[in-house]
């Protein structure tokens, strides 16, 4: 492939109309080399997928299995809907639980919720907005290894 | 008093407005427009503002930043452009030597989930098919040498570096440019933005007139889950995979990979952090006024760049259509599982054109959301257009 498209690199016409033959074969080349560039994408990917995602799904079967709940994966707007979780509004519990949803799919882990209240009398020093936490988080990140 | 007069004179004389020409006021007033566009209008005012602003420097006769000729021949004389140049002109190194496209990816590469993509690898032939639009327009301005007028003519370079725009990849489009036809990088960025800028308004037509109610209609099967390793395992493979059958893709592609491995190993929060802000703003301001700084009235100025502009809308809509076209032909032969509609985000303008693809879907379906569907051929188009740029550096650079 690399030899097919030095050689039609070889012969460098200024004008198309010293060369049609080299203005069809480019248009010919370049379609044909990103398909079979994607082509050749697409099957690593379904090979990584039945590789790594059948792995994972077993794993996560088996640890299934073994729990006597149900798990809830992912947001249950279901659950929430117009219902109230201990006084907190549904959405909040829907926003939540999409947030762990989220950070258990980047750690390839799934989480369960099991309940949700709100902290009443929190102690002072705890009283920092989630902001104001990540602020401080981010000018300290430099210190911090 | 006579030396306050001769002083005064002498400052008049060196000023812009004695030596501004009709052309250069007209470029003045066209980067007067751009400017509006992007600040009032909202079009990709993240590069369009730089490259109106370096368009509106350049064409101030006096000022000298930048100098078109150091840059002429592919020899650069970097003494000149040292002792003799100006700030734009430092800065155009950038440009010229092929140094800020890439970091600009890296940028991307960084803020772009490929999960979608992953989950469904299909979507790698919508993105493919919406590089068509690439090829046939090269081989429409190629076309244009048949008229025999110079002015209505393209060479080789020219037509590859125009074609370019179909990949509504903004880095991509100027990466080509600079290497293949650095005299009409001016005109290719701004066309190449405008259009991006306009994906909302040139695509649903299209769309719409290429799909039936029933394929638009299409929900499409939820995707899996991908998982951590195979995130971290595809930005390695398609950067050997890519790189090994054409390297002149290496620069993008790689540094889109990069990018994109530093996100997923989630172990360089900082280098994630300053790639995806401080990093893509620093270039992206370098980039845009550099770039702008090449549109001089004597290049931007032509027949060619009304040329330009059109050849990029033809260019655009026969992605959109190529990639809708094969959709259909997906629809077909899947039974009727994947919606039409996400072919049209197979060209790279992430993620507006895969907003478009949810919208127009919603129009028939409200409860149809093809978002997540449609960001796998948008990222699929990013690599496929950067595959075509290699392809086209390596036979016609």
């Amino acid at each position: 492939m690399y030899n097919a498209l030095t050689l039609l690199s070889a012969v460098k016409p200024v004008n198309p109309q010293d060369d049609w033959s080299l203005v069809f074969a480019t248009v010919v080349t370049g379609m044909v080399v990103v398909f079979f560039i994607l082509l050749l994408l697409i099957g690593f990917i379904m090979l990584m997928g039945k590789v790594f995602y059948r792995g994972e799904k077993k794993i996560k079967s088996e640890s299934e299995n073994k729990t006597a709940e149900s798990i809830i994966t992912h947001s249950t707007p279901e659950r929430t809907k117009n219902t109230y979780n201990n006084g907190i509004n549904g959405e909040i519990v829907a926003a939540i639980t999409a947030a762990v949803a989220a950070i258990g799919e980047d750690e390839g882990k799934t989480y369960a919720i099991k309940n949700i209240s709100k902290r009443k009398n929190a102690p002072r020093s705890d009283r920092t907005s989630g902001w104001g936490a990540a602020g401080i988080s981010e000018s300290m990140r430099p210190f911090v290894k | 008093m006579q030396v306050f007069i001769e002083t005064l004179e002498g400052l008049w004389k060196a000023s812009a407005f004695s030596n501004i020409s009709p052309q250069q006021l007209l470029m003045l007033l066209i980067s007067f427009v751009l400017m509006y566009l992007a600040i009032v209008r909202g079009y990709e005012p993240l590069l369009l503002l730089p490259i109106a602003f370096g368009m509106a420097l350049t064409n101030i006769p006096g000022a000298n930043m930048f100098h078109y000729d150091f840059y002429l021949t592919a020899d650069i004389d970097y003494g000149q452009v040292l002792h003799e140049g100006g700030l734009l002109d430092i800065l155009y190194l950038g440009v010229k030597l092929q140094v800020f496209p890439p970091l600009i990816f890296l940028g991307i590469g960084c803020m772009t989930d490929f999960s979608p993509l992953i989950a469904n690898p299909r979507s790698f032939l919508l993105g493919a098919a919406a590089q068509a639009g690439i090829f046939f327009t090269f081989l429409g301005a190629c076309a244009l040498s048949l008229t025999g007028i110079e002015e209505l003519s393209f060479t080789l370079k020219q037509a590859g570096a125009i074609s370019i725009i179909g990949g509504a990849d903004g880095p991509t489009a100027i990466f080509l440019t600079s290497k293949l036809a650095p005299e009409l990088l001016g005109s290719i960025a701004v066309a190449a933005y405008s259009y991006m800028a306009l994906v909302p308004v040139i695509q649903p037509p299209i769309m719409r007139a290429l799909t039936t109610k029933k394929e638009r209609s299409v929900k499409m099967e939820q995707l899996r889950t991908v998982s951590k390793r195979e995130r971290i395992i595809f930005p390695i493979a398609v950067t050997v995979i890519v790189s090994f059958i054409v390297p002149d893709a290496t620069p993008l592609v790689g540094m889109l990979m990069l990018g994109n491995l530093f996100k997923e190993s989630g172990v360089v929060d900082r280098l994630v952090k300053t790639a995806q802000n401080e990093l893509m703003n620093i270039v992206t301001i370098f980039l845009g006024i550099t770039v702008g700084a090449t549109a001089t009235a004597e290049n931007f100025l032509s027949v060619k760049t009304l040329l330009i502009v059109g050849l990029g809308l033809i260019a655009f809509s026969i992605g959109t259509a190529a990639g809708v076209l094969f959709g259909k032909l997906m629809y077909v032969l899947t039974g009727g599982k994947i919606n039409p509609l996400i072919g049209s985000a197979g060209v790279s303008a992430v993620p507006m054109a895969a907003r478009v693809s949810q919208k127009v879907g919603q129009e028939t379906n409200p409860s149809n959301f093809l978002l997540m569907h449609a960001m796998g051929p948008n990222v699929a188009g990013v690599i496929g257009s950067a595959v075509a740029a290699g392809v086209l550096l390596n036979i016609l650079g």
